[in-house]
């Protein structure tokens, strides 16, 4: 069920770890992580486990609200002691998800049986709860930090996260150790002894890959530390992999802006405009194409599917589609009544005209495949 | 005469100058297959692979020891990339991903999982082969000696004087460190050929390797370190910047380069002392008399 994206992943791993500390993961990682088909399952937690250096929030003492994560006891306790919840009534987690970490794909309904809070305290964390729950809801992303306790220059890169505040910009941080000092899957007691020691008690969750189920299935795709992976709450999507950029994102600004079109940005130097279908879909076809009157309105070629307008302006009219053509190529055709072009624009460039006389549909197209928000203004002459 | 005998390495159960002969290095099959074409864009060093060898003391190739290589990229990102572990050839090999080969600088972190030996930083500066970045010489793994005298835990947060091997002295407490029962050193032979590649080769009159590698919290440890110099004079104190050293900002002392932490001043028994700066980590330490 993995996706060739994952082989991909694994093909590297492999030839850097064939016989290495990296290359016992291949077994466990072999099954799919888990998707959102598969919900959340038992979660193998004992917040009583004596072994957890950690406090534990549900000994009945009162939870302070912190930064971030569940403001009230009951929903700390929801997230602690988690293995029986069920999720929120009418949130579904999006579908999709393969178990790549890649842009543009969904993230995996992940979860972590410990995770620690900047203030020492343990909970469970799971990204289904996180994408659903209110408690929550004061973020509108996740970053996930990915670092090794093996990389001097790891703690340079979690100091340079956290001074960015990114949590007071509604992004929630995620310092996610793949491996400890010793090259081994890193456990969450790990991750929070090399957080600390680095960021002292800056907010964000400290977990360590060997409580996620399968252990490392996030660390074991990205074979360059450290990197992140920048998550948006409302889809789940990924908008940016440092690994897979090779570049460090603007993550500032994605917190201030999580709802940017930032994969098309970072790929391809565009301009981060959202793309949005206009609200006069479905007008996919000829058939049903969508009556339109002098004006201006915002659209998209966001799918695979073609735009179609009906403009009964009686006498001479102009159309114009300004879009940003570093996000896709658009163009513009007016079609007759028998379907036959009439008229057409096709330029390299930002915008598209066509004049014509009388009855006619509009056809905005992506150039093979491209896709785009525009602006399209009929004008009467 | 003890510390003539250490410098020189001598008396030490591994130590040897001519082992086998090893032959060269040939990559592992991990760089099989991987397309490994120069992006002619790159004016820097295109680096597709790093393969290194790491043998003991004798010579001999050990196996399960991980290569670790971190690469500053053109682009000005620095990361490390997923170790390999050698061979029963002593051989390790790690694939630099596509978006990293274009590289200013490639830093080697060899770790001995055991701990029984020193880690060792390099700089990788051979030019390219094909692609191919090879370590400038096998890298040799230095065993560490047990602490002469080490006292026990007891107060954890009580400062203590350790006397480590060579007349090697640690003052610290066990509270500021992760793993106080197993403190090791080794003093080197500075003109050591394995040690050429350690640091990009800066010219020191004492080297000290200490173990297991480690952070010291607070920096609050200070070490005692015998040297041949003349009793009185200068001597400028420096730390190889590896997983845990920082300077007093916090900031990352550059891996497997070699930095000043402190100016010494030669003690009448020829000792030198690191009192004057902190010490951040349990690592490579050297001195050199100060100009």
């Amino acid at each position: 069920m993995a996706s060739s994206v994952i082989c991909v992943s694994w093909l590297v791993s492999c030839l850097i770890g064939c016989g290495s500390a990296r290359a016992r993961h291949l077994e466990s990682d072999a099954g799919a992580p888990r998707s959102d088909a598969g919900r959340r399952g038992p979660v193998p937690l004992d917040p009583h486990d004596p072994s957890d250096g950690g406090a534990l929030e549900d000994g009945g003492g009162a939870i302070a609200p912190d930064a971030y994560g569940p403001s009230d006891h009951d929903a700390a306790i929801r997230l602690l002691d988690d293995a029986a919840a069920s999720p929120p009534t009418g949130c579904t987690y999006p579908s999709g998800a393969t178990g790549s970490v890649s842009m543009g794909q969904v993230m995996s309904a992940y979860q972590w049986s410990r995770a620690y809070r900047e203030d020492g305290t343990r909970i469970a964390f799971d990204l289904d709860t996180f994408h659903c729950d209110a408690a929550w809801s004061r973020y509108t992303a996740v970053l996930f930090v990915v670092g090794t306790g093996w990389c001097p220059n790891c703690p340079d890169y979690l100091r340079w996260v956290a001074s960015l505040d990114l949590a007071s910009r509604g992004t929630l941080v995620v310092f996610l150790e793949s491996q400890n000092a010793s090259y081994e899957t890193a456990s969450s007691e790990d991750a929070r002894s090399t957080v600390d020691r680095t960021v002292g008690s800056a907010p964000g969750l400290r977990i360590g890959e060997a409580t996620n189920a399968p252990p490392d299935a996030i660390g074991s795709q990205i074979s360059a530390v450290p990197s992140g992976i920048f998550v948006r709450r409302s889809d789940m999507l990924v908008l940016a992999n440092e690994f897979e950029l090779g570049t460090t994102p603007p993550w500032a600004e994605m917190a201030a802006s999580p709802d940017m079109d930032w994969i098309a940005r970072l790929r391809g130097g565009g301009s981060g405009a959202r793309c949005t279908e206009e609200t006069l879909e479905p007008n996919d076809t000829r058939a049903s194409a969508a009556p339109i009157t002098p004006g201006s309105f915002a659209g998209g070629i966001c799918g695979a599917n073609d735009d179609y307008f009906r403009v009964s302006v009686a006498g001479a009219w102009r159309v114009d589609l300004a879009y940003h053509y570093a996000d896709g190529d658009l163009d513009l055709f007016v079609l007759d009544a028998s379907g036959r072009t009439v008229v057409s624009s096709e330029s390299a460039t930002d915008h598209e005209s066509v004049s014509y006389t009388g009855a006619g549909i509009v056809r905005v197209i992506g150039y093979a495949g491209a896709r785009a928000a525009y602006t399209l203004s009929l004008v009467a002459l | 005469m003890a510390l003539a005998c250490a410098l020189a390495a001598c008396g030490h159960p591994h130590a040897h100058s001519s082992g086998p002969s090893l032959g060269p290095v040939v990559a592992g099959p991990a760089l099989d297959g991987v397309d490994r074409t120069r992006d002619p864009a790159c004016a820097a060093r295109w680096a597709a692979g790093v393969v290194g060898r790491v043998v003991d003391e004798s010579g001999a190739p050990m196996q399960g020891i991980v290569g670790q290589a971190c690469v500053l990229a053109t682009s000005g990102r620095r990361v490390c990339l997923a170790p390999g572990e050698t061979s029963a050839t002593g051989v390790f090999t790690v694939v630099v991903p596509q978006e990293q080969r274009c590289a200013a600088e490639i830093a080697l972190r060899v770790f001995d999982r055991s701990r029984a030996t020193a880690t060792v930083y390099a700089m990788a500066r051979d030019p390219d082969r094909e692609g191919v970045v090879y370590a400038t010489r096998d890298v040799v793994m230095f065993a560490l000696d047990p602490a002469a005298n080490l006292p026990a835990a007891g107060d954890a947060s009580a400062q203590r004087t350790i006397a480590l091997a060579a007349g090697i002295e640690l003052r610290v407490a066990p509270a500021a460190l992760d793993d106080y029962a197993a403190l090791a050193a080794r003093m080197l032979d500075p003109d050591e050929a394995a040690l050429a590649g350690l640091g990009g080769g800066e010219t020191l009159d004492t080297v000290v390797a200490l173990g297991p590698e480690q952070s010291v919290r607070g920096g609050a440890a200070s070490l005692r370190i015998p040297t041949r110099l003349a009793a009185g004079s200068s001597a400028e104190i420096l730390v190889l910047g590896g997983l845990y050293t920082t300077r007093a900002d916090g900031s990352t002392v550059g891996e497997g380069t070699w930095e000043r932490i402190a100016l010494a001043q030669v003690a009448d028994d020829g000792s030198v002392s690191t009192a004057g700066g902190p010490l951040s980590a349990l690592g490579w330490v050297g001195v050199r008399a100060s100009d």
